[in-house]
């Protein structure tokens, strides 16, 4: 019965692209706004400008392929002059988990109900022969959010999952993703711009007029840059597990820091 | 053809570097190595410092195209092994810009050119110096020292790591210095080599299979209990001191 239900859920698979997606598409008016707080622990996020004047949510929701996308859950809530969301999955530890098996440049599927633990040997000897693969668990998430914020207020984005893309946003900003990447490309630096990546990289691109004070830290990665700045040495630091650029761009002026904790930095014009 | 001989000149006055090696064109001067970690310097009769690399060198992720490495000392790797190469008068100092490699600098050194090596961190492995007759400094903290056939003369000290020497022969324009802090020397000289050996340690012992002439017997007696020692073999010739301040010195004949 075993087997009959994996050569179900492969021929499934095989058949299957029906990804069914939740689509988001929301408003909101950021009348007495001044900072924008999203926390997503899932997914990735792109944020971008918005032309007129108001904030607005896209994005594509699939979860377990479709059968679990009502888990979910964007919040939005105003607090004084706070507008914060939070995007996340309920109750993410009763779902369905898939084991994924990366083989051939395929993805083959097996679902595990809730509470259940995968028969490791009920994997057909069509995926144990061959060349090698490899193989995921977990709840399945194919998750992106795209966030177009009004100039002027202030941007705190915390992720954990996903990368964070920044396009042609000059708010004053303070990123954090802990295993995705950062990629801003800014076309003037904002007054106050922090990014920080734990275990990826962070590439940032600016106009050669950009004048910033400019921190560039990293525990465990390398900086790279074809900026054009002298190193203040004096506040600088260079040790075995600790890479601390300060320099002046232009001259100084706004503040632009970049770390990457465990991978790289990359700066460069645009 | 006076392009091709533009190109030719070109080519010979600068350094040039290929994925996996680089040269410097020098041989007399003196050479500075900071902060690099994993570095075997081998004497050479070449007339220009090569630099290798041992094992395999991560380069330049696809992402840094365009882009230079850099540190926090304003260095960019302009050696495309990450390192920094630059010149003042007869110095030529080079620097590590990558603090993440897992390779070994493989350094061939000419005759003329005196080795300068100084390592802070605790990252990395021992340094070795092999084949030299050139005057050497070293200081390490955390890291310990290998020397082979090394004349001398030289000054080698390291707080924490070992210092093993084994000598073919001794030079006798200047002294010899081996020093470690926390960590033992050892050192193997050729039965025939001269030497005025000081050997001092605080909270070690030393061991010697050598017969020194310690000159200092007073009625037929000797002091065979001290923390300091000074002994001529054969001798006498070029000052070699060895300490190791909390553990143990072994000088010996080498086999």
């Amino acid at each position: 019965m075993g087997r009959i239900s994996i050569l179900i859920a492969l021929v499934l698979v095989s058949l299957s692209f029906l990804n069914a997606q939740n689509i988001i598409d929301e408003v909101h008016s950021v009348s007495g706004v001044d900072e924008i707080s999203l926390e997503a622990m899932w997914g990735d996020v792109e944020i971008r400008k918005s032309t007129d004047g108001q904030l607005r949510i896209e994005g594509k929701v699939s979860i377990n392929r479709g059968e679990n996308n009502d888990a979910f859950d964007l919040n939005i809530q105003k607090s004084g002059s706070v507008l914060s969301l939070t995007s996340d999955i309920k109750d993410m530890e009763n779902l369905p988990r898939y084991t994924t098996i990366h083989k051939n440049g395929r993805e083959y599927y097996f679902r595990i109900p809730p509470g259940e633990d995968f028969d490791w040997s009920e994997i057909p000897d069509s995926l144990r022969n061959g060349k090698q693969g490899w193989t995921s668990n977990g709840v399945l998430t194919d998750i992106s959010l795209t966030i177009l914020v009004p100039e002027g207020v202030k941007l705190q984005v915390e992720s954990t999952y996903g990368d964070i893309t920044l396009s042609e946003v000059t708010n004053d900003m303070n990123i954090k993703n802990t295993y995705g990447h950062i990629e801003a490309t800014l076309p003037r630096v904002p007054s106050n711009c922090t990014l920080e990546s734990v275990y990826s990289f962070v590439d940032v691109s600016i106009p050669s007029s950009a004048r910033s004070d400019l921190k560039l830290q990293t525990n465990y990665g390398e900086i790279y840059s074809n900026v054009d700045f002298t190193v203040d040495k004096g506040a600088s630091k260079w040790a075995a597990f600790e890479n601390r650029v300060v320099a002046a761009l232009n001259g100084g002026g706004s503040t632009l820091d970049l770390t990457a904790t465990y991978n790289n930095i990359y700066l460069r014009y645009q | 053809m006076k392009y091709l001989k533009a190109i030719v000149i070109v080519f010979l006055a600068i350094n040039f570097a290929s994925a996996q090696n680089y040269t410097i064109n020098k041989s007399s001067g003196k050479i500075n190595f900071a902060e690099v970690a994993r570095v075997t310097i081998i004497g050479h009769a070449g007339s220009g410092v090569e630099i290798e690399l041992e094992g395999e060198y991560a380069g330049m992720p696809e992402r840094a195209e365009g882009l230079k490495l850099i540190s926090a000392l304003g260095l960019t790797d302009n050696t495309g092994i990450g390192l920094s190469v630059t010149t003042d008068g007869d110095v030529t100092n080079v620097r590590a810009v990558s603090n993440k490699n897992r390779h070994r600098y493989i350094v061939k050194v000419p005759r003329g050119v005196s080795v300068n090596y100084e390592y802070s961190s605790h990252d990395g492995g021992d340094l070795i110096l092999k084949d030299l007759p050139n005057e050497v400094e070293a200081s390490l903290l955390h890291n310990g020292v290998v020397i082979e056939n090394c004349t001398g003369p030289m000054a080698i000290s390291s707080v924490h790591g070992s210092i093993d020497a084994v000598f073919n022969d001794i030079a006798q324009e200047n002294a010899i210095s081996l020093y470690s802090v926390h960590d033992h020397v050892d050192v193997s000289v050729p039965s025939n080599a001269k030497a005025n050996f000081k050997l001092n340690t605080s909270w070690g012992e030393m061991f010697t299979d050598l017969d020194l002439d310690y000159g200092d017997e007073e009625d037929g007696m000797k002091k065979v209990s001290r923390k300091k020692v000074v002994g001529k073999f054969n001798g006498g010739g070029v000052d070699f001191n060895i300490t190791s301040t909390h553990d143990n010195i072994y000088l010996r004949k080498k086999s």
